[in-house]
């Protein structure tokens, strides 16, 4: 069908190291092999997407999880940045975030999220999202530039 | 007087010249008939004047009595005191009004001084009036002081004119004096009224000249006296050139109303000072003269602004416990959802390992940290009760309830009952979760397998809809009707029955929000648990 899934990297941007933990596990559970690269804000996020510093820009094709409470620069201003940005502006986002506020959903869509996903209080939902991220990207054409 | 008394002199002469020429005719009887004959008409026509003369005089006198008598009745029956006296005051004539006001009657007062109802301190006025009179001059509408017969002193009106005979020579005076006390006493009245009002009171003409000012006025503007004064010396020098034009056009179509509507006045005190003031004005009756009534707001406007103060810091302080809500429901529950992830991750990395009593732990734990969550939830959509833009929608309420009961898990043995609900033009999320935390309190605190939920509605007063949402549970026992609505109480331990003790206190606050009210229908004791509440049947307004 197609070629991408096993190139398709996860940016996961999110302060809480238990809710990566849980993300990594689910995915690591489903055995799905993607790369993940672990960014603890808006900054650090932009920093690999952009390759400042010592390090390569994040190559396509990637996906974004991306928390919305977070030091330094939140999920709002980080997709504000990078809706602003030329080279970045095309990039899929997913919002993965505790907040059921419509203030935030409806921000969040304005920038274009792909999807706005609630962490509910569930076990194992975290595999549901995975498991969708799994089919999304199985289904999905992504940007190439 | 005059002409008749000349009739009746040259009346008398007439007859004494017919008695002396009648015996001379008769001395000479022969000598001259002829002359008889031609003086015989003459005497004739004279007699027949002087008769006519004798009865027009008669007449005359007649319809003078008649003229008399009307103006003495007309004196007679008269209100006023009308009293006649001589240059030196003795009085002459005495009035049935003057026997009413003084007390006095007229066989009293006739001939008595006119001093006898002077009191002593107005006894120098009496010479002076004798003067002006003597000089033929008048006294007009003068008020004094009388004394009556009693021995009370009442307020007069005087009117005192000369009486002069044929030849102009003052005779006496006439004296109209009027009862004032009332007038007196409105004014008065009026006086006290103005003096003691809180309210600035200034009388103006049309050229904004001060005629009168009450005490409040000038403590207001801190003089001591203002009559005669510019009513510009008030104002503000900013607004004082469009003040005497404001006056002019005001001048041109007077009116009640009050002054400088939609503009915050300000006075200007003497000492340099502007208030802030409030101005009526009023063109009092007789057209010359405007009140304008002055209130000093500084105090209200203190308040006023305190009270902007304290909604400012309502608003902020409503702001937080927004952001407080906010803090509680996310940096709050994620570490919670931390622990909830790593009991997870333990439970899965155990598996089998896990003996019983660990499983069991960690299963507590996982509920521990599951209720916490709800309460932390309910407590956001508890602070966030009106504080959040709703749409507003036409929706049934069976499409409500439908929903609400997809997503609640109803146990197999329920039903729930629904009556003819209506249609309502409403915000919907509030109304589904009033009537979600009922329904769900009615399953929840349900003790036995099988039950049932009625839902019905009937109208009420002033358009609003009365629900009722009515179980066969356990009921809540007497006593406890109030405190089920406090926030975070339960009745039921939380380990038997979950629940964050706020359910009820959001439907509370819910129904209260949107106008209406939430009461426990006494059931007497017997089992289930019957909730009312009223909705508005519409959230627009009747003319949108």
């Amino acid at each position: 069908m197609t070629t991408q899934p096993s190139t398709v990297t996860v940016l996961l941007v999110d302060d809480d190291g238990v809710d990566r933990k849980a993300v990594i596990r689910a995915f690591r559970q489903l055995k799905i092999a993607n790369p993940i690269i672990e960014a603890e804000d808006g900054i650090e996020a932009l920093e690999i997407l952009r390759g400042t510093g010592d390090r390569p820009a994040l190559s396509r094709p990637y996906l974004i999880l991306l928390d919305l409470s977070m030091p330094r620069m939140d999920g709002q201003e980080f997709l504000a940045e990078v809706r602003r940005d030329e080279a970045l502006r095309t990039s899929v986002v997913f919002v993965l975030t505790t907040s059921k506020a419509d203030e935030d959903r409806t921000a969040s869509y304005r920038r274009n999220v792909a999807g706005y996903i609630v962490k509910s209080d569930f076990a194992n939902e975290f595999w549901r999202v995975v498991e969708m991220i799994d089919h999304y990207w199985r289904v999905i054409e992504f940007p190439t530039r | 007087m005059d002409t008749k008394c000349s009739i009746c002199g040259r009346w008398t002469t007439l007859a004494l010249t017919v008695a002396t020429l009648s015996p001379a005719s008769q001395a000479q009887p022969a000598s001259s008939s002829a002359d008889q004959l031609a003086i015989t008409p003459i005497l004739l026509l004279l007699l027949a004047c002087t008769l006519a003369a004798v009865l027009f005089v008669l007449w005359q006198r007649r319809v003078d009595e008649a003229e008399r008598e009307r103006l003495a009745a007309i004196v007679e029956s008269s209100q006023d005191a009308i009293i006649g006296k001589d240059p030196t005051g003795r009085i002459t004539s005495w009035n049935r009004g003057a026997e009413q006001l003084y007390g006095y009657t007229r066989d009293e007062m006739i001939g008595r001084d006119i001093r006898t109802i002077v009191p002593e301190r107005h006894i120098h006025e009496v010479d002076d009036f004798l003067a002006k009179v003597a000089r033929g001059e008048r006294v007009e509408s003068y008020e004094t002081e009388r004394r009556t017969k009693d021995g009370t002193v009442v307020p007069v009106s005087l009117t005192i004119s000369p009486i002069r005979d044929r030849a102009g020579n003052v005779t006496g005076a006439s004296v109209i004096a009027r009862n004032v006390t009332r007038i007196r006493r409105t004014e008065e009245r009026l006086e006290t009224a103005l003096k003691a009002s809180p309210v600035g009171m200034i009388l103006a003409d049309a050229d904004g000249i001060i005629h009168d000012i009450n005490p409040a006025g000038l403590a207001l503007f801190g003089y001591d006296e203002l009559v005669g004064e510019p009513i510009e010396k008030l104002i503000p020098e900013r607004w004082r050139n469009n003040h005497e034009r404001f006056r002019a056009n005001f001048m041109k179509a007077p009116s009640t109303r009050p002054m400088g509507e939609g503009r915050d006045l300000s006075g200007l005190r003497q000492d340099g000072s502007q208030i802030p003031v409030e101005i009526a004005l009023t063109p009092l009756p007789g057209g010359d003269l405007i009140m304008a009534s002055v209130v000093n707001i500084a105090e209200r406007k203190r308040w006023e602004k305190r009270l902007e103060e304290h909604m400012t810091q309502l608003e902020r302080s409503n702001r937080e416990l927004d952001s407080f809500a906010y803090v509680a429901s996310h940096d709050l529950k994620s570490p919670l959802r931390g622990i909830q992830n790593l009991c997870r991750f333990i439970e899965e990395d155990l598996g089998d390992a896990a003996s019983d009593e660990v499983r069991e732990h960690l299963e507590l734990m996982q509920g521990r940290v599951a209720r916490m969550e709800r309460l932390l939830d309910d407590l956001l959509a508890y602070s966030r009760v009106g504080r959040v833009e709703e749409t507003i929608v036409e929706i049934g309420v069976h499409h409500i309830i439908g929903d609400i009961l997809e997503t609640l898990d109803v146990p197999d043995g329920f039903t729930i009952e629904q009556g003819a609900l209506p249609t309502l033009v409403t915000h919907r999320p509030p109304l589904e979760q009033v009537l979600r935390n009922l329904i769900q309190n009615a399953i929840k605190h349900h003790d036995r397998e099988s039950g049932t939920v009625r839902i019905f509605t009937e109208p009420a007063d002033n358009d609003m809809i009365v629900f009722t949402v009515a179980d066969d549970g356990p009921g809540i026992p007497r006593g406890f009707e109030e405190r089920i609505f406090r926030m975070f109480t339960t009745l039921a331990p939380r380990d038997r029955v979950e629940g964050s003790g706020l359910g009820l206190s959001l439907v509370q606050k819910l129904v209260e929000h949107y106008g209406g009210h939430v009461w426990l229908e006494d059931t007497a004791g017997e089992r289930g648990a019957t909730f009312r509440f009223t909705w508005p049947r519409s959230l627009m307004k009747e003319a949108v």
